[in-house]
């Protein structure tokens, strides 16, 4: 018997990962979710902070890992706005601006009060990766001497009194690769710019050395820290988007199903293997 | 439930199903897509990042300044690098492979020099400092508890590293702390796969509320 | 010279780069900011050469009829089509480049990457084996951080403690140092890497031939 369970048909094992992920879904139910201090910290390094202060929120991330790291962006962006403070958006991932349009279009509609150049600004995507990264702590307006949509950066109000790192009070890079990495080895080693991530699951237990050593300001790790930040941001009273924070709680409550579901399949894959190996099969 | 009307959303939706049809088994929907997916993604990096990040700004405009104002320096000094990146393309003929060695030994040379310096800020002293320095922050509640947690990481950091000295054999004081060390290392793999687990599973979860939310409209 | 001369570059732009970070001498800082731009602009001629590769290999798989040269012709007209609507139409919001971004090329990319879900599934079921102490630890420690890292896992508590508790402080501590350990490993590989590649020990980059 442990041996037909041992050679069970992945494809049974697939469907179960279905099941698990979609009845949730459909359920819609959110189960509770406390924030763990990694988020706390960069919540509350932007909760702290004074308005009209900038903050540069890099969107390093492709729509392969959209579903981890868009609704960080939706959080922080909706977290700094409503709390006056100024956002710069950009990319140095090839397929990244369209990620920032995504979030955009949804802010302009939930945030008619803060205006684009004023409040805001997109400064796109450019190639170069530690070149872009060093280049902005000497002049941004040579990095990006237009903004994404091609309007020279000196027309722009807000980055007329911003230059370089010296005028950025927080650098946050999202990314499902090593972004994050080079904005720490050249953004803070060479400048001392404060940088925070929101990583995907797959980085995160890498940049808890930096966490610890206060190289990154805060983390939020994969979908669960999306869904803590969430949770923080709608406490404060600042959630104007709340589809996406109701979304990502839903998620969160299928990911435990299939969390589950995987932690099952581990044991019964090795109580299977234990009665194989007893009984001397292989 | 309100099915999607967006003809859009059904063109997702059907690709998205395509690609999971390989589940079952390898077929033409599965590779249709796979393909489709090539050709967009070629397509949208040719006209935005080649044309509109690299031809226009790189060479159009800097090639425009330069006629407009040939002898100023700022304008002239775009010559160097929009020589040595024609000379990157040579790696396409094998016959002239050997001018993209320029470029390439430009950008590999930069890279090389800005790396070694944040190398060791960031990876090296920053991490070593955070190690063996320990000040208790004054929101600290349990004192005695922080120090236990600073000494084990010191310890867990020091059998880590000596695992990764090849130099002497791993036997007797130096066996038993590298056995220590990849134990530790275990610990480590497996928050990452638990970790991966749910990188990789919040992927999924992302694309079937794609196609019951969004596309089905079941809610 | 075919060698020595791109090797002889490379010594320069290295030490070059190295001196810069500790000097804040204005002339100095000039050329770094003249080099860093050239860099930029050079490295991005690197996202051509991967192109031409790719669609020289589809090409190629069409005008000898390889196997599976139907596929590629569908990788060839979807690059055409969607280059033409990128310079007919540009790609502001709502235009036809960006609904293909948006619902062809972001949810194709998304769905092959979430296939590894399934995979990982299957592969704990058959593989994940604790076979000795070694993977004793790698498998409880993972059942640990999936369950304490997911919202049911705050209803598993035993005292003052709690899984969601336990797994904070594995993560804070324990997987914490043992990053740091293979950091500090890799920074150093990465800086003899760059050391080697600045003094010309490393050349792999230069290609073969002469």
């Amino acid at each position: 018997m442990w041996q037909k369970v041992s050679n069970l048909d992945r494809r049974w094992i697939y469907l179960g990962v279905a099941i698990c992920a979609a009845l949730p879904l459909i359920l819609e139910f959110i189960l509770p979710i406390p924030a763990t201090p990694p988020v706390k910290r960069l919540f509350d390094a932007i909760e702290n902070m004074p308005p009209g202060h900038f903050i540069l929120l890099s969107m390093d991330f492709e729509p392969s890992t959209m579903p981890e790291l868009l609704p960080m962006a939706y959080a922080i962006t909706q977290h700094a706005l409503s709390r006056g403070i100024k956002v710069g958006f950009m990319t140095l991932a090839p397929a990244g601006p369209g990620m920032i349009e995504i979030v955009l279009e949804d802010i302009r509609k939930a945030y008619p009060d803060r205006k684009y150049g004023e409040d805001y600004v997109n400064f796109g995507y450019k190639p170069g990766l530690s070149a872009v990264i060093l280049g902005i702590g000497e002049d941004i307006h040579r990095v990006f001497p237009r903004d994404a949509y091609g309007t020279p950066l000196e027309d722009i109000p807000m980055m007329r009194e911003i230059h370089n790192y010296k005028q950025i009070d927080l650098v946050i890079s999202l990314s499902g690769a090593g972004y994050p990495d080079a904005w720490l080895l050249y953004a803070n080693a060479r400048y001392g710019q404060a940088v925070a991530t929101g990583a995907t699951a797959v980085m995160a237990p890498l940049y808890y050395a930096y966490l610890a050593t206060g190289q990154f300001v805060g983390m939020l790790g994969g979908l669960k820290g999306a869904a803590e930040y969430a949770e923080l941001v709608r406490k404060a009273g600042y959630m104007r988007i709340p589809e996406v924070q109701h979304r990502v709680g839903v998620q969160m409550s299928s990911q435990s199903f299939v969390h589950i579901y995987i932690v099952l399949l581990i044991i019964v894959g090795n109580i299977a293997f234990f009665f194989i190996r007893r009984s001397g099969g292989r | 439930m309100a099915i999607s009307h967006d003809p859009w959303v059904w063109a997702a939706a059907l690709l998205t199903l395509a690609i999971y049809s390989f589940l079952y088994k390898d077929n033409p929907f599965y590779k249709f897509a796979e393909h489709l997916y090539i050709g967009v993604s070629v397509g949208y990096f040719l006209y935005f990042i080649i044309w509109q990040q690299i031809v226009v700004p790189l060479i159009y405009d800097p090639l425009k300044a330069l006629f407009i104002s040939p002898f100023h320096a700022k304008e002239l000094l775009i010559i160097p690098p929009l020589i040595l990146s024609i000379m990157m393309l040579g790696r396409i003929s094998p016959r002239h492979a050997w001018l993209s060695r320029w470029p390439m030994a430009y950008v590999m040379g930069m890279g090389a020099g800005l790396a070694i310096p944040a190398y060791f800020q960031t990876n090296i002293f920053k991490q070593i400092e955070g190690t063996i320095i320990s000040i208790p922050p004054a929101t600290i509640e349990i004192v005695t508890t922080y120090y236990l947690n600073k000494l084990l990481v010191l310890i867990i950091v020091t059998c880590v590293l000596l695992f990764f000295y090849f130099s002497r054999e791993h036997k007797g004081a130096l066996g038993k702390a590298t056995m220590l060390g990849r134990w530790f290392l275990m610990l480590g793999f497996g928050a990452a796969f638990g970790y991966t687990v749910m990188a990789r599973v919040s992927l999924l979860i992302g694309r079937l509320d794609f196609l019951l939310h969004t596309w089905l409209g079941i809610h | 010279m075919r060698r020595r001369g791109p090797l002889a570059l490379a010594f320069i732009a290295g030490v070059a780069m190295i001196i810069q970070f500790f000097s804040p001498h204005p002339a100095l800082r000039t050329v770094y900011n003249e080099a860093l731009n050239w860099y930029r602009i050079i490295s991005a001629f690197t996202f051509m050469l991967g192109l031409i590769s790719l669609m020289r290999s589809h090409i190629t798989k069409v005008t000898h009829k390889r196997a599976g040269w139907g596929y590629s012709i569908v990788t060839i007209v979807s690059f055409i089509v969607m280059t033409i609507l990128g310079f007919a139409y540009g790609t502001g919001a709502g235009t036809p480049f960006d609904k293909m971004y948006e619902y062809v090329y972001a949810p194709l990319g998304a769905t092959v990457f979430s296939l590894l879900a399934f995979y990982l599934a299957s592969a704990s079921f058959r593989a994940f084996r604790a076979r000795n102490i070694d993977a004793t630890i790698l498998l409880v420690v993972a059942i640990i951080i999936m369950l304490g890292r997911v919202p049911v896992g705050s209803f598993i508590k035993w005292g003052k403690f709690s899984l969601p508790g336990l797994a904070e402080w594995i993560m804070a501590y324990p997987n914490m140092a043992a990053q740091r350990g293979l950091l500090i490993g890799i920074a150093l590989g990465a800086i003899c890497m760059s050391l080697k590649i600045i003094l010309g020990i490393e050349r792999s980059y230069l290609g073969r031939g002469e």
